[in-house]
């Protein structure tokens, strides 16, 4: 980067951060991968656990095994070695004994001809001789000179300097050992062995150096196998318990995936029943439950289908009666004028209830035609906001009756939408009425709001409000806030229900929200092109101002910014509304 | 005892059940037990895979001077740090030098050895105390010298070495004038030295080896077997380096032997590679003859810096190569004697003549001897007409082959190429030699005086038909002398002319080579007879090898055949030496005698 140097050292400690930063992330996504994976697969904990286990005991055994193999091995090399170097030492001993080294002495002036050898040639030749090149013998003597002997081809160096005072401070016949690299001239390796001294005959220090090579190799054989062995074993437990696992796994994850699919719907799902086993038991009793569960389910579906049917049929069968009733209750009460008083408020209220008789008969017909899958979408492009205000302008009369003024709040610009326009209309009208009823004269705002996916419309009123719990209730048919009420506009009852199910037929949803004393809001949410999913809504569900309250009154503190608040706020909603704001 | 039926029952099948279990535990221990109890018979296995090359031996360790040793310690420690050979610079030797001499003094020129103690003399006590410098003498009986190239010379009387020691650093004695020369003593020799037998074929190109007997100090490095092989390259002594070519090419080393399995794996240079293709039996010849023991039941394999021998793996069995014994005969040869005027072949019970003339009745002949061409050739001196040859091939027939007087001729001597040698008395003090091929006679050149101008009584040729052997006869009495034979073209000249025995005053009787290297002399002193072994190429006589003679029966005539066969007429009888038995037994009576081997 041409940059300053400055300049340059900020950008580069900001990425190493970002390696940084990027590894952890990188390493804690594979953590996360791992664990997912190891807690989902039983049959890899299975044999990682028999693999660890295994593990650790093979290789217990396996030291415990190497160690007494070499222990026993050494021991017993050590020992001969102990003892060949013994007697070795007491025949060395015989000829370097004082009284022979006066023989040698004397020899040559006995001139035999130089048959009688020095003492410690004689004493090492005879050694040598005997060892047959299975070790080398090393002499020394501080006491005289030209004394020093060494065998073959053993580098004497190879003696260590504390081995050597040990014995020139020993007791004559004491020998001591110790384990040694031997060292030799030429182009011999060194190989370990071992190095066991003895002090005879004042100051001579006779030394034995045993090579171990072969122990060695033996040794070192033997380790092969052994690991060659552990390794195999855990290999082969390993395997086992993979094959085991397996056998039992796979009807476990074919029963799982036979559940999956019955969850979802599949009720002739079954399990293939192989042998008698355990395993073949659970199968058949899945099955079995399977089936009763299908039949089960199929009773209840002709049962609602049942009901369903005759809530239709009697709606359709009421409304012949009903439109003779009809016609001579509307006779009935165009000629009001002339019965006596009693009479005519009996004709009005009979019109009055008829009236509420029919559209409840409508709204059932309608509730039915959903309920048979009867209902059908008439979609086309609208802007949402003439949709709103030909809902408004409907409820306008209904609203100056009950003194209420609508506040609106629409976008300036068009809010195109994928919707039937006709049930839209019924949905909001229907929750500008319930505002209506329940907003007791206060202002009732209606907000649309839109963005890229999706469109909404929040009809907010300031009554009553509803229970913790309610706001679900809201949606069922013939339910009742406070059944002490009277239904001052006369409702049928079934009025949010239709509107939920239009709301679910567009694919979008109604919701609810509301607070005792602080009033109600619903909000309709619509996806923009029919037909496609809704992850979010445009609109809050909880009224901001109740959320700024809210933070307000709770911790946090006044000095927090409305940002702060706000972002709190749309945290809290989107707690609240199930996690689908997105955007 | 349970009398109730089920249970019994019950009881008796657990106890089944049991019985087989512990039958089967039993088998699978014995089955896998460790050390088997059992088996059948089989040829036992031997172990060859042991390093026999790897002989052990015996080194000095040199340690240096101590702190203010005395004078006598300072030359005792010098003389064992001699016989060190750890070190190829004897490093710790001259750290009892002073610097100047540590620096001049130059051991590789010869060995001297001395007999086994040298007992130093020198200023001792008070004296020494304020000495500046001091001389310590080793006093000791000189036994031989050992030149740079490894020749034995016998050496006699007694030495007196001086040395010269100084104040060093440190008030420290070092000897200021070391000999120019390694002092060791016999002990030293036996320990630190190896004879050894090199083989190198003859310059004439024939089948067969001559033999080179050297003393060689072991490298302790490298051990034995590379020792000796260095050895060989490094090529003959001077004495038959006109008579022999070595195989091996010039500037070939060796970089290692080592042993795998069976196969001793000699591991030379690169110049190896461009020896002859008719060298390479020679070359291997050579090889397995030095290596001798240290590679018998082997296979030997040569190769060339790791890498086999011109691409394809050159092993060689040493049997197959037991054509180029110098010795030349097999290991239990013909022997054959004189009766009744006939030439016999000796057998299990008595004997036969031999074929042609020799085997017959006619012409009287004396002193035969008997060529290893098949069948076998007679030389004899044939009544007074000189050297006469004889095939024993049935119809053979005399040839002269060498003109002379039977009383100035010596007997003939083959030699392996086919060659029939006297030496004849042209004058008091003057000798001629002859050889003769196929009848042809061609005078030797002798180079040295020993043996021309001297009485040669008899003359004898090695079997490696390298040496010849010879009785002379001078003012001061006899004497044996060896000369080499150098052969080149049709000519054949005698060198190096050594005398072998240095004693005077006795009566040699008869000489006749044992095997290639050592010659067996009778001789007649003033204790009576006496048979020796000397080794000719060390000048010296083989100890512990003296034949016990018969104190009663006069030898006049002894032959010899390696590895210890030796013959001897006397009084009528041929008798045999038994080694093993040391005794004499009998093989032939009744007038029998000059007991004659193929050769020699």
């Amino acid at each position: 980067m041409p940059a300053p140097a400055p300049a340059k050292k900020k950008p580069r400690r900001r990425t190493l951060r970002q390696i940084a930063r990027g590894v952890r992330r990188r390493a804690r996504r594979a953590a996360g991968r791992v664990r997912r994976v190891w807690r989902r697969s039983l049959q890899l904990r299975v044999v990682t656990s028999t693999l660890v286990i295994s593990m650790a005991v093979v290789a217990v055994l396996g030291v415990f095994l190497m160690q007494s193999i070499a222990t026993s091995v050494l021991k017993s090399r050590e020992l001969a070695a102990v003892e060949e170097s013994r007697a070795n030492i007491a025949t060395a001993s015989g000829y370097l004994a004082p009284q022979s080294a006066e023989v040698a002495d004397a020899s040559p002036e006995g001139g035999s001809g130089g048959q009688v050898a020095n003492p410690v040639d004689a004493a090492v030749s005879a050694l040598t001789e005997r060892s047959g090149g299975r070790y080398d013998v090393v002499v020394f003597n501080e006491g005289g000179i030209g004394d020093g002997r060494a065998s073959g081809k053993i580098d004497y160096g190879s003696i260590p300097a504390r081995l050597r005072a040990k014995v020139q401070a020993s007791e004559e016949g004491v020998l001591f050992t110790q384990p040694v690299t031997l060292r030799y001239l030429g182009t011999k390796s060194p190989e370990s062995g071992l190095a066991i001294g003895g002090r005879v005959n004042g100051t001579y220090e006779i030394y034995h150096l045993f090579p171990l090579g072969a122990e060695e190799t033996t040794l070192l054989a033997v380790q092969r196998v052994l690991i060659g062995v552990g390794v195999a074993l855990v290999m082969l437990l390993a395997a086992i318990a993979y094959l085991v696992t397996r056998q039992v796994v796979t009807p476990v994850r074919l029963a799982r995936q036979a559940a999956e699919r019955l969850a979802a719907g599949r009720l002739e799902e079954r399990l293939k029943v192989r042998g008698e086993d355990d395993l073949a038991r659970l199968a058949t009793s899945f099955n079995e439950m399977a089936s009763n569960l299908a039949v089960k389910i199929h009773q209840l579906e002709e049962l609602s289908q049942v009901q369903r049917q005759f809530v239709s049929d009697v709606s359709h069968e009421l409304r012949t009666p009903l439109t003779t009733v009809r016609m001579a209750a509307d006779l009935l009460y165009e000629s009001r004028e002339d019965f006596d008083p009693a009479a005519a408020r009996s004709a009005e209220l009979m019109q009055n209830q008829l009236e509420r008789f029919e559209s409840m008969l409508a709204d059932l017909l309608e509730i039915s035609r959903y309920d048979a899958g009867a209902a059908t979408l008439d979609v086309e492009s609208v802007d949402m906001r003439d949709v709103v205000l030909r809902a408004v302008g409907d409820s306008e009369a209904l609203a100056e009756r009950q003194a209420t003024r609508f506040e609106l709040r629409l976008p300036s610009e068009h809010c195109m939408a994928e919707v039937d326009s006709r049930r839209v209309e019924r949905i909001l009208r229907n929750l500008l009425f319930n505002a209506i009823e329940h907003g007791e004269g206060r202002d009732i705002v209606v907000t649309l709001g839109a963005d890229r996916d999706a469109v909404a419309v929040a009809v907010r009123d300031h009554g009553v409000g509803l229970k913790p719990g309610e706001e679900n209730l809201v949606f069922d048919r013939f339910w009742r806030g406070d059944p002490s009420r009277a239904r001052t506009i006369g409702g049928t009852g079934l009025g949010l229900a239709i509107s939920r199910e239009d709301a679910m037929l567009h694919g979008g949803w109604l919701q609810a929200w509301g607070s005792p004393g602080e009033g109600t809001q619903f909000r309709l949410s619509l996806p923009r092109l029919a037909g496609s999913d809704l992850r979010g809504s445009p609109l809050p569900l909880v009224p901001p101002e109740v959320e700024i309250r809210r933070a307000w009154r709770g911790h946090v503190t006044p000095v927090m910014s409305p940002a702060v608040a706000e972002v709190g706020a749309r945290s809290l909603e989107n707690a609240d509304a199930g996690g689908f704001d997105v955007d | 005892m349970w009398t109730d039926g089920t249970r019994s029952r019950g009881r008796r099948g657990r106890g089944t059940a049991f019985a087989a279990m512990a039958l089967v535990v039993v088998a699978a221990a014995n089955a896998c037990a460790v050390v088997p109890t059992t088996g059948s018979p089989r040829a036992a296995e031997e172990d060859n895979s042991r390093d026999t090359l790897n002989q052990p031996y015996v080194r000095m360790i040199a340690t240096p001077p101590r702190k203010d040793a005395s004078p006598e310690d300072i030359v005792k420690g010098f003389q064992a740090a001699m016989a060190s050979f750890d070190d190829p610079t004897l490093a710790v030797a001259r750290q009892y030098l002073t610097e100047t001499a540590a620096q001049k003094w130059n051991p590789w020129r010869q060995t001297t050895v001395f007999e086994t103690k040298l007992v130093p003399e020198g200023l001792s006590g008070q004296d020494l105390k304020d000495a500046k410098d001091t001389t310590v003498t080793l006093k000791g009986t000189a036994v031989a010298t050992i030149d740079s190239e490894g020749r034995y010379t016998p050496a006699s009387g007694v030495v007196a070495q001086q040395f010269t020691l100084a104040r060093a650093s440190g008030a420290q004695w070092r000897i200021e004038a070391p000999p120019d020369a390694r002092l060791l003593s016999t002990d030293d020799l036996k320990r630190d030295y190896r004879q050894v037998d090199l083989y190198y074929p003859p310059a004439t190109q024939a089948v067969g080896l001559v033999v080179d007997r050297v003393w060689v100090p072991i490298n302790p490095g490298t051990g034995v077997p590379e020792t000796l092989v260095r050895r060989l390259l490094a090529g003959p002594t001077a004495s038959i380096r006109d008579s022999v070519t070595s195989a091996f090419p010039d500037g070939t080393d060796l970089n290692q032997i080592t042993v795998e399995g069976d196969t001793v794996v000699v591991d030379f240079t690169s110049p190896v590679e461009s020896v002859p293709d008719d060298r390479i039996e020679a070359m291997k010849a050579q090889l397995t003859w030095t290596l001798g023991d240290l590679v018998t039941g082997r296979t030997v394999e040569i190769r060339v810096d790791g890498e086999p021998f011109r691409g394809t793996p050159l092993r060689f069995n040493p049997r197959d190569y037991s054509r180029f014994d110098p010795n030349v005969l097999p290991s239990q040869p013909q022997q054959y004697y004189m009766q009744d005027g006939k030439l016999f072949r000796a057998k299990e019970k008595g004997g036969e003549p031999v074929g042609g003339a020799a085997g017959a009745q006619g012409a009287s002949f004396d002193k035969p001897a008997v060529s290893v061409d098949s069948p076998p050739q007679v030389a004899a001196l044939v009544g007074d007409e000189g050297i006469w040859v004889t095939s024993t091939a049935v119809g053979g027939q005399w040839q002269r082959w060498i003109e002379g007087k039977t009383e100035d001729l010596t007997p003939p001597s083959w030699d392996r190429y086919g060659a029939v040698w006297t030496a004849e008395r042209v004058g008091d003090h003057e000798t001629q030699i002859w050889r003769a091929i196929s009848g042809q006679a061609g005078r030797v050149t002798v180079i040295g005086k020993g043996l021309a101008e001297s009485r040669v009584l008899a003359l004898r040729v090695s079997r490696d038909g390298a040496r010849v052997a010879a009785i002379t006869q001078d003012a001061n009495g006899e004497a044996v002398e060896i000369g080499t034979i150098v052969r080149s073209g049709g000519e054949a000249t005698i060198t190096n002319v050594q005398r072998l025995d240095a004693r005077t005053d006795q009566d040699i009787v008869d000489i006749a080579w044992q095997d290639a290297a050592s010659l067996l002399v009778l001789s007649k002193g003033k204790g009576g007879q006496e048979l020796s072994t000397w080794s000719v190429m060390e000048g010296m006589e083989v100890p512990d090898a003296a034949i016990k003679l018969d104190a009663q029966a006069e030898i006049g005539s002894i032959v010899g055949a390696p590895p210890d066969h030796v013959l001897a007429g006397s009084d009528g009888e041929v008798r045999t030496y038994n080694v093993d038995k040391k005794a004499w037994g009998v093989i032939a009576k009744n007038g029998a005698t000059d007991p004659v081997y193929p050769l020699g």
